[in-house]
């Protein structure tokens, strides 16, 4: 975790610097967005980082571990993948579920899958995003082409590992 | 990124979430097991606030460094591979959710932009967005899975991009 920290506190100085030179009156801006990004983050991942720990006390890690882990090859991949494309919300609520979810033992592959998933075929974007901004042609299109890929990013992990 | 509202249905879903979950954790698990699982949810959170910190800073920095209509100039006519490649490394680059991405991509397809090359685009933004590792990615999961998922995730953008100009000239033709 200590990685993280200095990593982003140094882009965090690099581009404040950026900033600072190049454009100066925006400064406030950018404070003003963060403050309410930060109202408005705070009191979601508190209550989401507490509801994946009473979660992570409900998992059953017997079944997790025969359906998705390390040992359940591509069948716990199209599983993770499956249940990653049709989670619901951002990363504060999946991040956490997936961090719970590995530490009952899950397959780095199928973490991979159940992210990828999320991220990718993200059904609960393609209403509330894909279709009102972009139309049924698009939002079509986007979902038949992502629907390989947690298969391909989870694959290419387990032959990475 | 996101406009600050109170009770959208992310809010109620992560207050149904964490509810629900303190209820069957005292239920079917005990006292002890629902103040261990407290503790640990603030244990937790204390650990990644100084990171979550930093990246909130870094996301209202980088909107007002780096403005939209920069982004779209870069990949507005950009076509063939070129194209693919330039959605996608810009892609990584644009912090923020939805809010951020999908109004840049309507106003991409609006503009005429390549179907290939907007689908790249979103891809990368969605598997390989930059901010998102180090904001959550790093943090929850450690360096070794984000650096492993991330690689893993590398192709994906250009064969999105790909397979969707393909689709698209096969359903065009029809």
């Amino acid at each position: 975790m200590i990685e993280g920290l200095i990593v982003i506190w140094a882009l965090v100085l690099g581009c404040g610097l950026a900033l600072w030179r190049r454009s100066p009156q925006r400064i406030p801006e950018a404070l003003r967005s963060a403050g309410a990004n930060a109202k408005m983050l705070a009191p979601r991942i508190l209550l989401a980082m507490l509801g994946a720990a009473f979660y992570g006390t409900l998992l059953p890690e017997e079944q997790i571990v025969r359906w998705i882990g390390g040992e359940s090859g591509w069948t716990g991949i199209v599983i993770a993948g499956a249940i990653g494309a049709v989670m619901p919300g951002g990363p504060i609520v999946s991040f956490p579920i997936a961090i719970a979810v590995a530490q009952a033992g899950a397959g780095v592959p199928q973490v991979v899958a159940f992210l990828t998933g999320w991220a990718a075929i993200a059904a609960h974007r393609t209403m509330t995003w894909d279709l009102v901004m972009l139309g049924g042609g698009f939002t079509r299109i986007r979902l038949l082409v992502s629907l390989p890929l947690p298969l391909i990013a989870g694959g290419l992990a387990w032959a990475l590992q | 990124m996101k406009p600050p509202k109170r009770l959208d249905g992310t809010m109620i879903f992560i207050i149904a979430f964490a509810s629900s979950g303190a209820v069957l954790c005292f239920a079917l698990r005990g006292g002890d097991a629902f103040f261990e699982a407290l503790a640990a949810g603030f244990g937790l959170l204390g650990r990644l606030l100084p990171i979550l910190a930093g990246g909130v800073i870094l996301g209202g920095i980088l909107q007002a460094l780096v403005p939209p209509s920069a982004v779209k100039r870069w990949m507005g006519e950009g076509s063939g591979w070129r194209g693919l490649f330039l959605a996608a490394a810009i892609g990584t680059l644009v912090p923020g959710g939805p809010v951020t991405s999908f109004p840049l991509v309507a106003a991409l397809v609006a503009a005429g932009a390549e179907f290939g090359v907007t689908i790249a685009f979103l891809t990368s933004w969605a598997t390989l967005g930059i901010n998102r590792v180090i904001v959550w990615e790093i943090p929850f999961m450690g360096g070794d899975f984000a650096l492993t998922r991330y690689l893993a995730s590398l192709p994906l953008p250009i064969l999105a991009g790909l397979a969707a100009r393909w689709l698209s000239t096969l359903l065009a033709r029809r």
